[in-house]
């Protein structure tokens, strides 16, 4: 579920729908340029007062006050942006993770010079040397900013926290906001494993290999429903205005199989044994076979389709955990 | 980020020629240095303008490589700067001090320029030209130069939003009217700082020596030629605020350093002794204060004579009044005069030195007056024929005299006879000395203009004038103005009347044309009692002034704390007031329509029937329309509304939709809908209709 951050201000929950969206504070303090100018105005200061010379005071107090006007400018770019942080699409170990940033700007003015990266609590440091992603949001406009962080394990990857910051429009300040309660993502273990796909049950077992889906029998149209490959959408039907169709095709049922704990070579450990199976599912929905998992204490019943892989694949990454 | 839009800088054929970041830096850094280019050696500002130029049209290091300073790069800035300092130490002789100190500054802000590498560069250069902007004050704090210091405080704030704006989304109209804004929001708070900000009395470790070179001004000593220079200078000595009626104009002698010996050519002042005059006052005083600019002499300025001395200062045997140190800032001073006066000596040997003639010098003179004494006339007599032969003879009173090469004073009263009143001045008291008559010469300005707008009297340096004083036993010292036996409308109506037009500020064309004359010396009366109050409140706003402002404003006595305090409470209502507007202004105050829409959704939300955040107000509708069938005309007729109203920009479905979304007010309306929509089935129907 998306959940929505609000910097500063209570937001008007325009549709009702979903958690109701939580405050964040917004901090603020100078940025080492900053500093440095208010040495250039402690400097300019006692110019000023050494020469007694008003115009050098005017000037030093107009660059003082500017500071301050400053400082409303840069907490104001940060001040009421609504941030989404939506659920990110599932990967597997070792790829990277797209945590989706939905940032919406509904003030009347632009929102230059945002940067946002990963802040985790633990060893804040280390993530200094994470890239940041720099962005503008436009006034009325919503800015979708993906979040990349390398999925190392299977399992849950929680977005820690980011911190989003700006130092628009003088440099001399930064505000920020800690973005936490993120959303996490599903890493599914990273398919490997040489083991060959276990033998299919029933009839036709004759075929035990060189079955590909092309062999399959085309039997007609049905409505598009959601979960449905695009592959096996029927662009034709859809240029002529006759709606979504899914071409169907049967024969693949004719394969079933069960992708077992037990039938993966133990001693390679856990994690081994999780990527060997992960690789069969995806061996095994690629070759469109009905197939089902088994893990100690869990079954998966046969089925195949986008659903029912990830549904696999979902036992396989919270194995254990 | 920043560092990506650098390396592009200068990329040529790769990038684009200029950075826009860069462009704006540069521009905001010339701006800040161009006025002080008429003031440093010529090679200062081509040194500058080179850099830059070769900053901007450079084809830069290639892409990537600017974290990393090269060696050769390093020694060529090193070197670079090397040749600067020993540059500006051989102009001036010193590296500090505010003149040196300026070109230094400049040639380190070009220095800048061409190793920009980090983010963290830029902002250095910004911070040494706004330093060198400031700099500009020390020499110059005109209404006119703060305006233009201000315009370029404006470039300046742009560059720096450039550089924030990381991925240049802001125009370069836009980046200039943010920095606008923010100059405009900061001013308020400037003002409150200025007033209140407590002041100390300076100079905290004291000035460099060049810090106010360059003053013109009435010299503590008199050759030929040394007022008349003055005289093309339209710069104002003082100005005075009379407290009654402005004396006649024939008695505005403003007395100034008193010279004793010459010479032969140069005329200078006794050393200035601290003394009691002698003298006495009759008749009406005349009250004045004068407000006198930076002289850096020690010497004020006073109508003669001053019955006391001012606060600041003390009399002279001489009756100038001195000061302390030199007057390096603008000084108020009041003073109490009496036209009608006698002056007498405090010691018996000052008579002698008013009697000193340099040996060998002015013998055609000296033959002169002894032949005047010969004939057995008196003191009286004397320099009554002194000042007909002046009136008699072809003398001139003329700005460009011929130059006297040999003896001055003989020089001009035989062969040249053109004079300034230096010239008359100093031949008379010559005169008066070879013929036994004690003499002396005195310095200072004469007359002065009537400024119709601000009721006061403009000194400028042209009206510096000399003239003599003669000592006559039982009067005491007496003015004789030779200058008057020639020319005597330089003294009874102004300097302006002795001398050709040609030399004072009346633009071209307008001298033949009355009308516009008149115009035009009008604004300039208004522009110079405008710059006066300039001068007074703002250049001149010390703890004095301050005291007195905060006295007017009925705050009473304030001490360094309360100063303190007010300011930081006023500061932060003002911050605070700013804020309000600031991000009330951020609102967009337009959208009422989504806003009374998001008002009827959250209704409907409390009845649990949420709107999606995918669902558009079509899908929306259809969907609450099924689920509450009873509300489903009503919910139809806001969302057709609020689509005329937000999207087909029909402003007159406003009040509709506002009435629409009015019976969703509690659940209960909800509910009775149908009774409510039939009695108002005519106004539904009107949403319908849009």
């Amino acid at each position: 579920m998306a959940q929505t951050i609000v910097l500063e201000r209570a937001l008007s929950p325009a549709a009702g729908a979903g958690p109701a969206p939580v405050r964040r504070r917004v901090y603020i303090f100078f940025s080492r340029q900053g500093l440095m100018f208010l040495i250039t105005l402690v400097v300019m200061l006692l110019g000023a007062v050494n020469y007694t010379n008003s115009m050098a005071y005017l000037l030093t107090f107009l660059l003082t006050s500017l500071l301050l006007v400053c400082m409303l400018h840069t907490y104001r770019n940060l001040r009421g942006l609504v941030v989404k942080l939506a659920a990110p699409e599932a990967v597997f170990a070792g790829g990277t993770a797209r945590f989706p940033l939905l940032f919406d700007n509904r003030a009347g003015y632009d929102r230059p010079g945002l940067n946002v990266r990963p802040y985790p609590r633990q060893r804040w440091w280390r993530a200094d040397g994470a890239p940041a992603h720099g962005f503008d949001v436009r006034a009325g406009e919503m800015r979708n900013i993906d979040v990349e962080i390398s999925a190392k394990r299977r399992g849950l990857l929680r977005l820690d926290r980011l911190l989003l910051s700006t130092r628009y429009p003088l440099g001399l300040l930064q505000s920020w906001s800690y973005l936490d309660a993120g959303p996490t993502c599903l890493v599914y273990p990273r398919p490997a494993g040489s083991a060959p796909l276990p033998p299919v049950e029933g009839a036709e077992s004759a075929q035990l290999t060189g079955r590909h889906a092309g062999a399959d029998d085309f039997t007609g149209f049905r409505a598009y429903r959601p979960g449905d490959s695009i592959r096996n959408i029927d662009w034709k039907a859809l240029a002529r205005e006759q709606g979504l169709l899914v071409k169907r095709f049967e024969g693949a049922g004719a394969h079933r199989l069960v992708l077992r704990w037990d039938a993966v070579t133990p001693g390679f450990g856990v994690e081994a044994q999780l990527s060997q199976l992960c690789r069969w599912v995806l061996e095994a929905e690629k070759l469109g076979y009905q197939y089902a998992l088994e893990l100690p204490g869990i079954r998966v019943d046969h089925g195949r389709g986008a659903d029912h892989q990830h549904q696999c694949l979902e036992q396989l990454a919270r194995y254990g955990l | 980020m920043v560092s990506e839009a650098i390396s592009t800088i200068g990329r040529g054929a790769t990038g684009r020629a200029v950075h826009p970041t860069l462009a704006w830096l540069v521009v905001a850094l010339t701006t800040a240095a161009a006025p002080h280019f008429a003031r440093t050696p010529v090679w200062v500002p081509v040194v500058y303008l080179a850099l830059a130029a070769w900053r901007l049209w450079s084809p830069a290091a290639p892409p990537g490589r600017e974290a990393a300073r090269t060696w050769p790069a390093l020694f060529l800035i090193l070197f670079l700067g090397a040749c600067i300092l020993a540059g500006v130490y051989a102009s001036y002789g010193t590296l500090t001090g505010r003149d040196a100190g300026v070109s230094l500054l400049i040639l380190l802000a070009a220095l800048k320029l061409i190793e920009l590498r980090h983010e963290r560069d830029f902002y250095i250069a910004i911070f040494i030209g706004l330093f060198l902007l400031l700099t500009n004050f020390f020499f110059i704090q005109s209404i006119l130069s703060a305006v233009f210091m201000g315009g370029a405080a404006v470039i300046f704030v742009a560059a720096l939003v450039g550089l924030n704006d990381e991925r240049g989304i802001l125009g370069s109209a836009r980046k200039l009217l943010l920095a606008l804004a923010m100059l405009a929001q900061a001013l308020p708070l400037m003002l409150v700082l200025f007033v209140l900000f407590p002041r100390v009395a300076g100079p905290l470790w004291g000035m460099p020596k060049d810090a106010r070179s360059g003053s013109t001004g009435l010299d503590d000593e008199m050759a030929p030629g040394a007022i008349s220079d003055l005289t093309l200078s339209d710069e104002v000595a003082f100005r005075v605020e009379f407290a009654g009626a402005i004396p006649p104009r024939s008695e505005l002698y403003w007395r100034g350093p008193v010279l004793w010996s010459t010479d032969g050519v140069k005329w200078i002042q006794d050393r200035p002794r601290s003394a009691e005059p002698q003298f006495s006052v009759q008749g009406q005083a005349v009250e004045y204060t004068v407000t006198l600019e930076p002289t850096e002499r020690n010497w004020l300025f006073s109508l003669e004579l001053p019955s006391a001395p001012p606060r600041q200062g003390w009399f002279t045997h001489d009756m100038q009044i001195r000061v302390r140190s030199p007057v390096q800032n603008r000084v108020r001073y009041t003073l109490s005069s009496y036209p009608d006066h006698d002056l007498f000596v405090s010691d018996r040997e000052e008579l002698q030195r008013a009697l000193q003639l340099p040996p060998g010098k002015h013998a055609h003179a000296a033959g002169l007056s002894a032949s005047w004494r010969g004939t057995g006339l008196d003191d009286a007599q004397v320099i009554q024929h002194a000042l007909e032969y002046f009136n008699q003879e072809e003398f001139y009173y003329t700005l460009s005299p011929p130059p006297l090469l040999d003896d001055t004073v003989d020089q001009f009263l035989f062969e040249t006879r053109r004079g300034f009143c230096e010239h008359f001045a100093a031949a008379f008291v010559v005169l008066m000395r070879a013929a036994g008559i004690p003499a002396r010469v005195v310095t200072g300005y004469q007359g002065g203009a009537i400024n119709p707008v601000g009721q006061y009297l403009i000194v400028r340096q042209r009206d510096a004038h000399a003239w003599a004083e003669v000592w006559l036993g039982e009067e005491g010292w007496v003015r004789i103005d030779p200058t008057a036996a020639v020319a005597p409308s330089r003294i009874l109506e102004g300097i302006e009347s002795a001398l050709p037009e040609s030399i004072f500020n009346v633009p071209l064309g307008l001298q033949d044309n009355l009308f516009a004359r008149t115009l035009w010396e009008r604004f300039r009366f208004t522009w110079d009692a405008f710059n006066n109050r300039w001068n007074q409140w703002v250049l001149g706003y010390d703890r004095n002034r301050q005291s007195l402002f905060l006295h007017r404003l009925g705050l009473g006595d304030i001490d360094t704390p309360g100063l303190v305090f007010g300011l930081t409470i006023t500061g932060l209502l003002i911050l605070l007031a700013v804020a309000a507007w600031l991000f009330k202004s951020g609102v967009r105050r337009s959208d009422e329509a989504k806003r009374l829409y998001d008002r009827f959704c959250r209704r409907l939300a409390r009845c649990g029937m949420a709107r999606q955040p995918s669902e558009g107000p079509e899908d929306f509708a259809r969907r609450a329309g099924n689920r509450l069938p009873q509300q489903a005309e009503a919910i139809r007729a806001v969302t057709t509304l609020y689509i005329a109203a937000r999207y087909a920009g029909r402003k007159e479905a406003m009040p509709a939709l506002r009435q629409a979304v009015g019976f969703f007010r509690s659940p209960s309306n909800i509910q009775n809908w149908r009774q409510a929509g039939t009695t108002n089935s005519g106004r539904i129907s009107l949403g319908r209709d849009l």
